[in-house]
């Protein structure tokens, strides 16, 4: 089982802590991770919501392929809605080979009705916003000049909307043989470049909240990336509904990546991992979830704190309900010293990391 | 005066075909060199379904650079804001500003290839309009405060970012111009940098230069706000033969080549000498700063004595120059032009 780091937005904004502050942790955190053996590092994305910073993915994860070597880096549930997907697909391969290979898309339908209303993009198509995005990429990457006249996407701008095959690639006997021949006349396909150094393209893990989510995934043959803050039951529901979904595509869960989100904190003991990390997890907790929800209640399905032996069983637990093979940690929230992470990355790494993957 | 090195758009073209993850590899590279050899900022630029590969998007690229850099500027040459969502690069730009400790030079311009704005189903005759209207946006989110916009382009309501640019009020902003006087004038209305392109005489320079002055000071513009910027393209050699072969080799293959494939040019047919005669191509060559370091030296100097500016961007940097010959331009660059301005400026 692989391990990974992950970062949310939330409580993060409003003044509770200098942005550069912020932004200087996180590098710094996925710079050791990287040196540690940590596989991954995935970073959330929020836009003008109350009380987070809306902290450029594309920017950090462009900084991060800049100073590591190894670990991955990705998004997570990432709103494909709210930009061109064109645009999503050439920041995605930028950073893939910013960082030699190392990119991974963590999309998602998006949850935030303010995101939606600062980019004028109407809510309640998000769901079919999302789906055509999703078929848009894959396309851009892995084809040359193409076409593609979606419900939302016309590309170029003359194709007709809604066709019945929305993508259409370049005809071999076409009419330029090179695009720089085609300059100055009105393009009938278009290439998006450059392309992605991954073949067939960098990982796409679909963000799952609901039973429903886990179906687009299935049919493209992506991975889920469980919503963060979800409860190990709404997890192991999840997964059981993809495996079901997996299995009516005639595919199986073997050929992805089956990644989870936890919120974890690692120290020599129980008592100091609760004494760190409790407090700051449960203040965010009763924001995102229930305003009266206590430590315990959170400590049983939620959070994973303890001593190394404790992390691994719950992992090890959780595995053998889900099937996961990939545990992206949230170690740090707004509240949790930056020392502290560090040092329990390193407890992590030594005893955790090793152990997952023998 | 300020020195720029330009312009790296990480290109694998038909001259000289690269792998891009090599491309990105190596920018980072010569980024951390610059900024050995002093150069004050170095700058990107972008374009969109190149069949080069034009970079798409600049900021990731930046974000690496500043993370392995510590005091370059880092600049974009031009980010094609009538093609971008405003509101989404006025967050990307704010977390670019402060990540890097406020190194952001912003070089902004409309975009003017036909494929992008058919690609990102945009309307190519407004997107002056619309670049202005972007400008505001950006200035209205990087306020800090709540804000809302009704434009023609763009409607927000009560919105407020956080972060915002570690400078203050925002990073430098400079517009690349072309040689038409509306462009100038709109520049100097706008109180932003006048940024001069590689391919206008110094007398198109000097007209230019003196409309966006005065349509900035109409405009009630305070002197510190109106500032010109120059951008050339470098050939620099110990001798003059060896400057003149390395815009043979390096400076007109790109510019032949990309000529042809933005349609300024028919593609060769007869021989390179009759494609060179081409108005395009004489007037590159004659605006181009090429020889010694004491002969570029002077057309700088030539030029300061025509319009004051203190930036100045040499684009020593062609899409099919090799690395050495590349690395010894800007070592060369670095050791006798930087010194004689830093010292006289």
């Amino acid at each position: 089982m692989k391990s990974g780091l992950y970062y949310g937005w939330e409580g993060t904004g409003g003044g509770a802590a200098d942005a550069a502050d912020i932004f200087g942790q996180i590098l710094e955190q996925v710079e050791l991770g990287d040196y540690l053996g940590f596989d991954s590092a995935l970073i959330g994305e929020s836009h003008f919501v109350e009380g987070d910073l809306t902290g450029s993915v594309v920017d950090l994860l462009g900084a991060l392929a800049g100073s590591t070597r190894f670990i991955r880096l990705g998004s997570a549930g990432k709103a494909l809605a709210l930009q061109h997907p064109a645009n999503v697909a050439e920041d995605f391969a930028v950073i893939d080979l910013l960082s030699n290979g190392r990119a991974i898309l963590g999309a998602g339908i998006g949850h935030s009705e303010t995101a939606f209303d600062a980019f004028s993009v109407p809510f309640e198509e998000r769901r079919e916003r999302f789906a055509e995005a999703l078929d848009f990429i894959r396309k851009a990457w892995s084809s040359d000049a193409f076409s593609y006249g979606g419900r939302f996407t016309r590309f170029p701008k003359k194709t007709p909307v809604d066709a019945v095959e929305p993508f259409t690639p370049e005809p071999y006997e076409k009419p330029f043989r090179l695009q720089w021949q085609r300059a100055g006349l009105e393009p009938k396909y278009l290439a998006v470049t450059p392309r992605p150094l991954q073949i067939p393209h960098p990982p796409i893990w679909v963000e799952a909240l609901e039973v429903a989510d886990t179906a687009i995934a299935a049919e493209n043959g992506y991975g889920i990336l469980p919503r963060p803050g979800t409860s190990d039951a709404e997890v192991i529901a999840l997964y059981r509904s993809f495996g079901e979904a997996m299995a009516g595509c005639g595919r199986t869960l073997a050929e992805v990546e089956r990644p989870v989100i936890r919120d974890v904190f690692c120290a020599e003991s129980r008592d100091e991992a609760i004494a760190i990390a409790g407090a700051p997890l449960l203040t965010l907790y009763r924001q995102l979830l229930d305003a009266n929800v206590s430590l315990d209640a959170l400590l049983e399905d939620r959070l994973i704190l303890g001593d190394p032996d404790q992390v691994f069983d719950r992992f090890k637990l959780l595995q053998q309900e889900t099937g996961i093979n990939h545990v992206i940690c949230r170690f740090w929230a707004p509240g949790i010293a930056h020392d502290a992470v560090m040092r329990s990355l390193r407890l992590y790494a030594g005893e955790v990391i090793t152990r997952l993957r023998s | 005066m300020e020195f720029w090195l330009g312009l790296y758009g990480m290109q694998s073209p038909r001259v000289y075909p690269r792998s891009w993850a090599g491309l990105y590899d190596e920018v980072v590279e010569h980024a951390v060199y610059a900024e050995e050899l002093g150069f004050d900022s170095f700058w990107l630029t972008e374009h969109h379904f190149w069949y080069d590969g034009y970079c798409p998007n600049l900021l990731p690229v930046l974000a690496a650079i500043a993370r392995r850099t510590s005091r370059i500027g880092l600049g974009t040459g031009c980010s094609l804001l009538g093609l971008h969502d405003p509101l989404r690069d006025a967050e990307d730009k704010a977390s670019l500003d402060v990540l890097s400790g406020g190194r952001l030079l912003l070089g902004l311009a409309p975009g003017y290839r036909p494929e992008e704005f058919e690609g990102l189903d945009i309307e190519k005759a407004t997107r002056g309009k619309r670049f202005y209207e972007a400008v505001e946006v950006m200035k209205k989110a990087w306020s800090g405060d709540k804000f809302s916009h009704k434009g023609e382009f763009f409607q927000y309501e009560d919105l407020t970012l956080d972060p915002v640019p570690l400078q203050d009020p925002h990073p430098p902003i400079w517009v690349g111009a072309n040689r038409t006087k509306l462009q100038a004038t709109n520049i100097g209305k706008a109180g932003l940098g006048f940024w001069e392109g590689p391919s206008m005489s110094i007398d198109v320079f000097r007209r230019n230069a003196g409309i966006y002055k005065e349509a900035a000071r109409a405009a009630g513009h305070p002197e510190s706000a109106i500032k010109c910027g120059l951008f050339r393209d470098v050939c620099i050699a110990e001798t003059k033969d060896e400057a003149l072969r390395i815009m043979d080799e390096d400076l007109l293959p790109m510019y032949e080549e990309q000529y042809v494939a933005y349609g300024y040019v028919p593609e060769a047919t007869g021989s390179r000498r009759e494609m060179l005669a081409h108005p395009v191509f004489q007037e590159i060559m004659e605006a181009s700063f090429v020889g010694t370091p004491d002969q570029v030296i002077r057309k700088i100097e030539r030029y300061r004595d025509a319009v004051h500016f203190d930036h100045f961007m040499p684009r020593i940097m062609h899409i099919s120059q090799k690395k050495e010959r590349l690395f010894k331009q800007m070592k060369l660059f670095a050791e006798h032009v930087i010194p004689y301005f830093k010292g006289t400026s």
